[in-house]
């Protein structure tokens, strides 16, 4: 697999809390001087049995935090050696029963760690495993591919995934540089396995078709296949030929952005057909646009959930005057300020999975 | 496009024969097109097939009609589209679509094949050779390069005759004379298309007034052929002129000139004649004979019956009424008169 650039939002799944080397030393001596202190108040005040039984309760303190073996051993040590100091010419049957309560909770609290601390490692291998296996589904584009420079955002619906049903690809093919972003109709993790296969068909025909409306007809089919409910996918389909030119052809998905001069619009001309899984209403009609971009063009390629973010007053998110004040700087500080400004604005507004992929053309010197 | 089983009757009057012998055609070739003539009703005989059990009731059946399709990349795509199969995304669609087809009997009709001959020709010969149990029914106003060729002529007088007064009676219309009939459909030339729309007009008209419309032939071609009451047509048969305009995309130059020229003959006419009257610098002898023949492997004349040794050729009446007027557009139409003239004032 190609080494992922770290994608925005890959979450980590939340890890233990590294706690301090002072936190530790405090929970570590706590049962220590809770024992100094009722031994010293036993003592002092010649009234040891009524301290004696709160010392199973001192052996159960580092069940209130998360504690490791070595606290939980500890405080039981604690614990037997307040016994000791408090049961010194107490009645033996009282120092007796709050040895066995020691003794117990100790070991109930030793297993009640060990299991917790299993159950901890394991969820973190869950979370690294649903982590590379999201990459595996759902790969990000890599940085490069055939000299069109990207980057990608994913913005996903479901909180902590990397993946909805929004897809996007980038393959180096014998009919130049082909790119995909797509939209799977549903939401979140439900469309992930639709999203994945469309992604794989469409990977698998960039390198064999050799025409644009031949991949769109084609995955027209397939998704009819694999969609089982009336389900569709918008797609936007580019093919970026060695000599510069780039040609498009949209179905039923938003045009891209183009960047030039430190200015965004929406793309021009782009005449749309049908979402695949759709076209047969269109009678497969596949029209293609072709764009020459200038040497430091940029598009910007969106799903809905990017063109279509409504805050909550219902208002759609000013993309192209966004994007235009945010230019200026690199692309990756671009598109992290725009995820940031995407992810504000849509807070109390519908949540949709939403993609942003940033395209560089490769610049030529002797374009012809 | 809606076809009920009434209309599929009535279209297909007088075409028994046809039906059995594109049938028997089939099942010793495998790859048979129908050519003929606009309007002459070829995807109306393809589809009675299609719907014949004639290759036994499991076979699949898939048909599709190129007619919009502009890519000659696309062909196998469309084919693939009709039988809703794909095959392995990692082949190219035309082997993909032989894979995932592989021996299971079906029978592919594809309609509208002239404008992509060429590639119909390549893509349906490959598909019949890697799918041993595939039989395929092309339809095309010129022949595919294919063994398998069934020419379509129009319908004999009487079974014109017949459509008209059918489509009459759809229409409600009253009931003409006979003999009105006869002379309708005579100077239709059996055109089932043209005998259709001629009776479509019997919804506002007389059939005497019909009748003496069409003997000025180019007001034929401009009559509708979407009558209320009658299933509906592709765009390219809502007239005479629709469907001849469809033909003209595909003639090269040279057999467009000549198509306008052979318009000032009314009746028929031989090679030797077309010569020296249609022949000069724009269209010297060579580039005219090939002209003269295109126009006949797309049937826009079409050979002499009654004449002897079959080197006399006519011109269909609204075929020849579209050239002249392209010929009178042209501002050759003087001088070729003037030609045609001549030759007849020196050969009596």
């Amino acid at each position: 697999m190609p080494k992922l650039p770290p994608a925005g939002r890959i979450s980590t799944v939340p890890a233990a809390p590294t706690s301090g080397n002072s936190v530790r030393l405090i929970r570590g001596t706590f049962p220590l001087a809770v024992v100094a202190v009722c031994a010293l108040l036993g003592r002092s005040l010649h009234l040891p049995q009524l301290f004696l039984p709160l010392m199973p309760a001192v052996a159960a303190l580092p069940a209130m935090g998360r504690s490791g073996g070595r606290d939980v051993l500890g405080a039981g040590a604690a614990a037997l050696g307040g016994v000791a100091l408090l049961g010194w010419g107490a009645r033996p049957v009282n120092v007796v029963a709050a040895l066995a309560g020691v003794l117990t909770v100790t070991a109930l609290i030793r297993a009640a760690a060990r299991r917790s601390r299993r159950q901890e490692s394991k969820l973190a291998r869950l979370g690294r495993l649903a982590q590379v296996t999201q990459a595996a589904v759902l790969p990000r584009p890599p940085e490069s591919v055939g000299g069109v420079r990207l980057d990608a955002r994913y913005l996903a619906a479901t909180p902590g995934a990397t993946v909805g049903g929004d897809i996007c690809g980038a393959e180096r093919t014998p009919f130049g540089v082909r790119l995909l972003i797509g939209d799977v109709s549903g939401k979140g993790l439900d469309v992930v396995g639709t999203a994945a296969e469309t992604l794989h068909i469409w990977r698998e025909l960039a390198h064999h078709e050799s025409s644009l409306a031949g991949i769109a007809l084609r995955m027209d089919t397939a998704v009819t296949r694999i969609h089982h409910h009336d389900g569709f996918v918008t797609a936007l389909l580019i093919n970026v030929y060695d000599d510069g030119r780039v040609e498009l052809l949209s179905c039923g998905h938003p045009p891209p952005l183009l960047v030039r001069g430190g200015r965004a619009s929406w793309l021009a001309g782009l005449d749309a057909t049908a979402p695949l899984g759709l076209m047969r209403m269109v009678q497969d009609r596949c029209p293609t646009a072709v764009v020459r971009p200038a040497p430091d063009d940029w598009l910007l390629l969106c799903t809905d959930g990017v063109a279509e973010c409504r805050n909550g007053a219902g208002e759609f998110y000013p993309l192209a005057e966004r994007l235009t004040a945010f230019c200026g700087h690199e692309p990756t500080v671009v598109l992290d300020a725009l995820e940031v400004d995407l992810d504000r604005y849509r807070d109390g507004g519908s949540r949709d999975d939403a993609m942003m992929l940033l395209i560089r053309p490769p610049s030529r010197q002797h374009s012809s | 496009m809606l076809e009920s089983k009434n209309c599929d009757q009535v279209t297909l009057a007088g075409r028994d024969g046809a039906l059995t012998e594109v049938e028997d055609l089939l099942r010793r070739q495998r790859l048979v097109t129908v050519t003929g003539p606009g309007g002459v009703g070829k995807s109306a005989l393809a589809g009675a097939l299609a719907r014949r059990p004639g290759l036994g009731p499991d076979a699949v059946v898939a048909r599709t009609d190129l007619a919009p399709l502009l890519d000659p990349g696309l062909v196998p795509h469309w084919l693939a589209r009709a039988f809703g199969m794909d095959g392995p995304a990692g082949k190219p669609q035309l082997a993909a679509l032989a894979e995932a087809l592989g021996d299971t009997p079906a029978l592919l009709v594809v309609d509208t094949c002239e404008y992509l001959a060429e590639r119909c020709t390549e893509v349906l010969t490959a598909l019949v050779d890697a799918c041993p149990r595939l039989h395929v029914l092309a339809t095309s106003r010129t022949p595919l390069r294919t063994p398998g060729l069934y020419p379509l002529p129009p319908v004999p007088l009487d079974v014109a005759a017949g459509l008209f007064t059918e489509y009459a009676r759809q229409l409600d219309a009253e009931e003409a004379a006979p003999d009105a009939v006869r002379r309708i459909c005579a100077l239709l030339d059996g055109l089932p298309l043209a005998v259709r729309i001629a009776a479509g007009q019997l919804a506002h008209r007389s059939a005497a007034d019909v009748l003496a419309g069409l003997t000025r032939a180019e007001a034929a071609l401009d009559l509708p052929a979407t009558a209320p009451g009658l299933p509906g047509l592709p765009a390219r048969q809502r007239s005479l002129r629709d469907s001849l305009g469809w033909s003209l995309r595909l003639c090269t130059a040279e057999e467009r000139l000549l198509w306008a020229r052979l318009s000032v003959f009314p009746g028929s006419f031989e090679l030797a004649q077309v010569l020296e009257i249609c022949g000069d610098e724009l269209l010297p002898p060579g580039p005219l004979v090939a002209a003269f023949t295109g126009l006949a492997w797309q049937s826009l004349i079409e050979p002499q019956p009654d004449e002897e040794e079959g080197t006399a050729f006519r011109m269909p009446r609204a075929t020849r009424a579209y050239g002249r007027q392209r010929l009178s557009l042209s501002g050759e139409e003087r001088e070729l008169v003037n030609r045609f003239l001549v030759w007849t004032l020196r050969a009596s």
